[in-house]
């Protein structure tokens, strides 16, 4: 061979080593980090963490934690594709539903013995998001923060113009749709300028869950989805379909997807929407953006039976079993899921902390905006949970969601939808294993 | 073979040597995923947990279907809970549980399929299954009906992208081929798509030319047609429109294929031209007698990739859609389906089988293309 072609193959062979050479070290911890914890969250969440650790850092110096930002889109997938190729982190940051897919799949690590040996008291966590995170009397993840998905934010000087009382959080689905119908405003050609309600997406739950409605006979252990075969389903189901199609006091899917693309959070920011169903999380956006109006929240109204319930977020932070630094990963757990982490998550406004006595103090209850915030410390009481299955997120996205698309179009009643749901639902029955 | 000269294996080495990194990539980062998706075809496994040989399950699960024959009708006039059916021949059926009907309604009571009975109402079946069951008085439960509309949704805009996007195609090359001033510029612009890509930006775009009120779209049809743009279709947000607006995106490609039809034109030797002409061809049989079968070779071989680069149609549908499928499913490609059951929902064995699917059909297809290729007609080549 000539010089050139030796040259440059020598040149191609000692790119390849030390490429290879780089992916092995890239797949190694970095020196000295021995723990390793994965989230998700933007930048003034993910900023929360990061100040935590630097903080743990410093009160234990032997200890190095390395943070894995993962978008939210692909968490499950990732840690497992890590678990799979055994290079997992030790504590994993997850939330009520994702949280069910990795328990499900073994991949916590029991806390009960770390709380017993430390006599770690659970007492302060709100006790229906503690039980989210057990399973079989064993605690698998501790709790970081609560969301019930109940707040609706309500745009004052609507309601002024309309001559309405602000809502009470005691109002029920029949005080809720006579406030909305007042709220709704026209221009001349007919077209609605001010709409009564919207959701931050398509919130079927609360309806459900406030007519009395359940998915599964039971949520830790289903072995059979009643939803289709509940009154509620319909009750609830009917009566959203109803805001949008025979009371119009809500934008139909194919009138919101002309406003323009803009987010449903926006359309209540400028003051389309009168009344928003979302959670806390909105309220930093609110504070910043809006300046046009007054604003506060109520908690969603109570069903026609009384019935007063909804689906929650809420997140928290579990050991894998995989992870070879459990001790440590148990301390680093104890400080970020312990009052030092509740109170700086308090203090950014950014969620509500699962610990009761933070949550009811000031840190929590700054007197900033909304007024009524202390609402959503009494709507932990009401919260429901998914029930626990492998395929939940397939029965609810791939088999209830599409046939329910046809009933927000108006093409089906919920009465239809419910029996085209039946069989299907038959044919997939929640799996455990 | 020509004898192996020391020329000779110095240049075999190194040709070796180029290719060697491709062939690598094509080995490990190709074969092996390949043949690892093949047989997981065969097994179920969700990632972490154990791998199961469960044979032909994941094809079962995929062709199977219930058969549900109807031994009843009931018309019923208002509000009724129906708890069992007692059909003419005196039989008693119990329901699974209840079942509420509103308003009058003509019911079909179903017996077959997982839970024995079924009532399905007779207004709100529609396509195929529906036909089937008014005509004929019995109608299938597939074991998965997603499956079955994935395939639909993803023929149903193959076969119609294709060809017409391969019409307009030709139709612009032809036009671009003109010997006219500053053709070259109207070659760009009509380019210009194809190099903007098909990412997130220009999905966005297009969800707001298709915004049904306010969308570019609507302006225009309205303004043209006369029809207000309150009737006019709402495309992404309706079931009915949101494959024919996916299939409107998709010719604003027609650049890509214009490209290559030109330069097939542009092979076509002028002398064709000159004889047809001489014999007294008019332009349009020109074009059928002399073009045509000029440009077939060229057509064949972009129908060929149309068809499946078509059949996986993805990257838009996903962005416009949010992974979801568009409304109530009628966007859902196989693909996304693929993509949903193994990332979504990690049934990894099955999302294997439903890509062999796709790959077997995708193979079937071009094997038809190629065995009823006689109309392509390859210059030179000696009429046998």
């Amino acid at each position: 061979m000539n010089r050139f072609k030796r040259g440059g193959l020598f040149l191609v062979g000692l790119l390849l080593i030390v490429g290879a050479f780089g992916l092995y070290a890239c797949g190694k911890r970095g020196e000295g980090a021995n723990l390793k914890i994965s989230s998700w969250g933007d930048l003034q969440e993910n900023q929360i963490l990061v100040d935590l650790i630097a903080e743990f850092e410093k009160a234990n110096p032997t200890i190095k934690v390395d943070l894995q930002r993962i978008p939210f889109g692909e968490y499950t997938t990732k840690l497992l594709t890590q678990i799979a190729a055994g290079s997992a982190p030790d504590v994993i940051f997850v939330e009520t539903n994702n949280f069910v897919d990795m328990y499900l799949r073994d991949a916590f690590e029991p806390l009960n013995p770390y709380i017993q040996a430390d006599n770690f008291s659970l007492a302060d966590y709100y006790p229906q998001v503690l039980d989210r995170f057990t399973a079989n009397n064993n605690v698998y993840a501790i709790p970081r923060d609560t969301a019930p998905i109940c707040v609706i934010y309500y745009n004052k000087k609507a309601f002024d113009a309309a001559k309405l009382p602000y809502p009470s959080d005691d109002w029920d689905w029949a005080q809720f749709l006579a406030d909305g119908q007042k709220l709704v405003k026209k221009d001349a050609t007919g077209k609605v300028t001010q709409w009564a309600f919207i959701d931050d997406w398509t919130m079927w739950e609360p309806w459900l869950y406030s007519a009395g409605g359940k998915w599964a006979d039971d949520v830790k252990k289903p072995t059979k989805w009643v939803v289709a075969e509940d009154p509620g389903f319909v009750a609830g189901v009917q009566f959203r379909a109803d805001l949008m199609h025979k009371y119009k006091v809500m934008p139909a899917p194919s009138s919101l997807s002309s406003m323009g693309g803009m987010g449903t959070s926006d359309l209540f920011e400028n003051g389309t929407v009168a009344m928003f169903l979302s959670g806390l999380w909105k309220t930093p956006s609110f504070r910043d953006h809006i300046k046009n109006f007054n604003w506060d929240i109520a908690m969603f109204p109570k069903g026609p039976t009384g019935v007063r319930a909804f689906g929650t977020g809420g997140s928290g932070y579990g050991i894998l079993k995989s992870s070879q630094h459990k001790q440590d990963a148990w301390k680093l757990i104890k400080y970020i899921a312990g009052i030092a982490g509740a109170k700086k998550l308090a203090q950014t406004g950014l969620a509500q902390p699962a610990m009761i006595s933070v949550s009811d103090s000031p840190d929590f209850l700054d007197g900033k905006d909304p007024k009524n915030k202390k609402m959503v410390l009494e709507a932990v009481k009401y919260v429901k949970y998914q029930p626990m299955a492998k395929n939940t997120s397939e029965v609810f996205y791939g088999v209830i969601n599409p046939v329910l698309d046809k009933v927000w179009n108006g093409t089906l009643t919920a009465a239809q939808a419910a029996e085209i749901l039946k069989p299907e639902l038959a044919t997939k029955p929640p799996i455990t294993q | 073979m020509a004898t192996l000269t020391p020329l000779r294996r110095k240049e075999a080495i190194s040709a070796y040597l180029f290719i060697a990194p491709f062939l690598l990539w094509l080995i490990f980062l190709m074969g092996g995923p390949i043949l690892a998706a093949f047989f997981l075809s065969f097994c179920e496994w969700d990632l972490i947990g154990q791998l199961h040989y469960v044979g032909f399950h994941n094809f079962n699960e995929m062709f199977g279907f219930a058969k549900l024959t109807s031994v009843h009708q009931i018309i019923t006039q208002g509000p009724v809970t129906l708890t069992s059916i007692t059909t003419n021949a005196g039989a008693v059926l119990t329901l699974p549980s209840p079942s509420v009907f509103q308003e009058p309604a003509t019911l079909a009571v179903l017996q077959g399929g997982p839970s024995g009975v079924m009532i399905q109402n007779l207004a709100t079946v529609h396509g195929f299954l529906g036909f089937l069951l008014k005509t004929f008085g019995f109608t299938l439960l597939p074991n998965d009906p997603r499956f079955w509309s994935a395939m639909y949704n993803t023929a149903y805009i193959t076969f119609l992208s294709v060809p017409i996007g391969m019409v307009l195609s030709v139709v612009v090359a032809l036009l671009m081929n003109q010997k006219l001033k500053g053709i070259e510029a109207y070659r760009a612009i009509y380019y210009l798509p194809s190099v903007l890509g098909s990412g997130v930006a220009m999905a966005v775009l297009w969800k707001w030319i298709f915004n049904a009120d306010s969308g570019l779209l609507n302006y225009f049809l309205s303004m043209i047609t006369g029809i207000p743009i309150s009737e006019c279709p709402k495309w992404l947000a309706s079931e009915a429109w949101a494959k024919p607006a996916l299939i409107i995106m998709g010719f604003w490609n027609v650049g890509s294929g214009m490209i290559i039809y030109l330069a097939g034109l542009q092979g076509i030797p002028q002398t064709h031209y000159e004889a047809a002409e001489i014999d007294g061809a008019n332009l349009w049989q020109q074009f059928w007698n002399v073009t045509l079968p000029g440009l077939s070779p060229v057509i064949f071989f972009n129908l060929i990739i149309s068809i499946v680069f078509s059949f996986q149609i993805f990257n838009q549908v996903y962005v416009i859609t949010d992974g979801l499928g568009g409304p109530a499913d009628s966007t859902l490609v196989m693909v996304l389906y693929i993509y949903q059951k193994a990332f979504k929902y990690y049934q990894y064995g099955y999302a294997s089988a439903l890509s062999l699917v796709l790959f077997a059909v995708i193979m079937v297809a071009t094997w038809v293309q190629f065995k009823y290729s006689k109309w392509v007609h390859y210059e030179g080549e000696l009429k046998k």
